[in-house]
C-alpha cells in the first residue's frame, strides 16, 4: 500500500504554473464554446439550410427583393404622374392604362430579374461562405 | 532469536516496510521561466477579457441584426435615389409631351428597372454583409479555439519533456549515487589495503 498516494502531488512540490497554464487553457476553451461555437452553429445552419441548395436567408431575401421592385415602379409611376402635374398636364383613361401597362409589363420583368439575381447571388454567398470561412473553420476542427 | 529475526527481514515483501520496490512518481517542479511565462499567459487572458472581449460581443451584437429590414429598407432606398440622382431630371418626355409628342412612356420604366436592380443588388449586399461578418466571428472563435488546443498540446509537451527530465534527473542522480558509492567502497578498500594489505 505504500504508492496508494501518487497520484496527489505532495504540497512541498511547486505546480503552479502548469495549473495556471491548464486553466488557462481551459477557460479559453470554455469561452470559445460559450460564446464562438452557437455563431458558428448559426452560420452552419444559414448556408446549409433549404435543402442544403440555398442559405435559409433565401426567402427573405426574395422577398425583400420583390417588395423594392414594387415600390420602386410604384414611385417611378407617380413621379411620372407628379411631373406632368406640374406642367399642368394629366393623362386620360386610354393613357392611364397604357401607363399601368408599360408599366407593369416592366415590373414583372424586373420581379424576375431581382428574383433570379437574389437567387443565384445567394448561391455564390453560400459557396463562398462554405470554401472561405468555414472552410478555415474545418480545416482548424 | 536474534538469527530468526534476520531471515524473517530477509524474506518480507520490501512494502511491508512502506513504499520500497513501488514505482517511483517523481514530480517535475515548475521552473522560475515557467512561471514566469504562465503569469504573463495570465495577465494577457485578462487584459483579453477585460478589453477585447466585449467589443467581440458588441461586434457580434451587431453582426446578428445586420440582415435586420431596417437596413434592407434604407440600403434600397440609398440605392435607387443615388441612381435616380445620377440620372438628373426626369422631365424631358413631358416637355416633348407639352410641344406635340407622344406621351413618352420615357426613362420612367427604365429608370424604375435600374432601381430595382439596384435596390435588389443592395439588399443582397447587406446580407452579404452579415454572412461575411459572421465569417469573422467564426475566424476570431478559431482562433480562440486554436489558442485552446495549441495550449493543450504545449501543456502535454512540456508535460512528456518534464517527465524525461525527471526521468533523466533521477537517472543522473543515481549514477551519481552508484559513483559515491564506489568512490567510498574504493576508499575503503584503499584504506584497508594500506592497513592490513602489507
Amino acid at each position: 500500500m505504500g504508492g496508494s498516494s501518487s497520484n496527489s502531488v505532495p504540497s512541498s512540490v511547486d505546480m503552479v504554473a502548469s495549473q495556471k497554464n491548464a486553466d488557462l487553457v481551459n477557460e479559453q476553451w470554455a469561452d470559445y464554446q460559450t460564446r464562438f461555437q452557437p455563431q458558428e452553429a448559426n452560420l452552419i445552419n444559414e448556408v446549409n439550410g433549404n435543402g442544403g441548395l440555398q442559405t435559409t436567408l433565401l426567402p427573405q431575401a426574395l422577398a425583400q427583393a420583390s417588395a423594392d421592385n414594387s415600390n420602386v415602379f410604384n414611385s417611378e409611376k407617380n413621379q411620372q404622374n407628379r411631373d406632368l402635374s406640374r406642367y399642368g398636364q394629366a393623362m386620360n383613361d386610354e393613357q392611364r392604362q397604357q401607363q399601368g401597362t408599360q408599366f407593369g409589363i416592366a415590373e414583372s420583368a424586373g420581379a424576375a430579374n431581382a428574383n433570379n439575381t437574389t437567387i443565384q447571388t445567394d448561391q455564390d454567398m453560400k459557396n463562398t461562405v462554405m470554401s472561405g470561412g468555414l472552410g478555415a473553420a474545418s480545416g482548424a476542427v | 532469536m536474534r538469527l530468526f529475526k534476520f531471515w524473517i527481514w530477509l524474506l518480507s515483501p520490501p512494502k511491508f516496510y512502506g513504499g520500497g520496490g513501488g514505482t517511483t512518481t517523481t514530480y517535475q517542479q515548475d521552473n522560475p521561466q515557467q512561471q514566469a511565462l504562465a503569469n504573463v499567459a495570465n495577465q494577457k487572458y485578462d487584459y483579453y477579457q477585460a478589453k477585447y472581449v466585449p467589443l467581440e460581443n458588441q461586434w457580434m451584437d451587431t453582426v446578428s441584426n445586420m440582415n435586420n429590414q431596417a437596413n434592407h429598407n434604407d440600403v434600397s432606398g440609398m440605392a435607387a435615389n443615388t441612381l435616380k440622382q445620377s440620372q438628373g431630371p426626369q422631365t424631358q418626355s413631358v416637355g416633348d409631351s407639352m410641344t406635340g409628342g407622344r406621351l413618352q412612356r420615357g426613362n420612367y420604366v427604365d429608370m424604375a428597372s435600374a432601381e430595382s436592380n439596384a435596390a435588389s443588388n443592395a439588399d443582397m449586399g447587406v446580407t452579404d454583409r452579415m454572412l461575411k461578418g459572421q465569417e469573422g466571428i467564426v475566424a476570431m472563435g478559431q482562433g480562440q479555439s486554436a489558442g485552446a488546443i495549441g495550449g493543450l498540446t504545449d501543456v502535454a509537451s512540456q508535460s512528456v519533456q518534464g517527465q524525461n527530465t525527471n526521468a533523466s534527473n533521477v537517472f543522473d542522480r543515481q549514477q551519481a549515487i552508484n559513483g559515491t558509492y564506489g568512490t567510498g567502497l574504493g576508499m575503503a578498500a584503499a584504506a584497508g589495503i594500506n592497513k592490513y594489505g602489507s
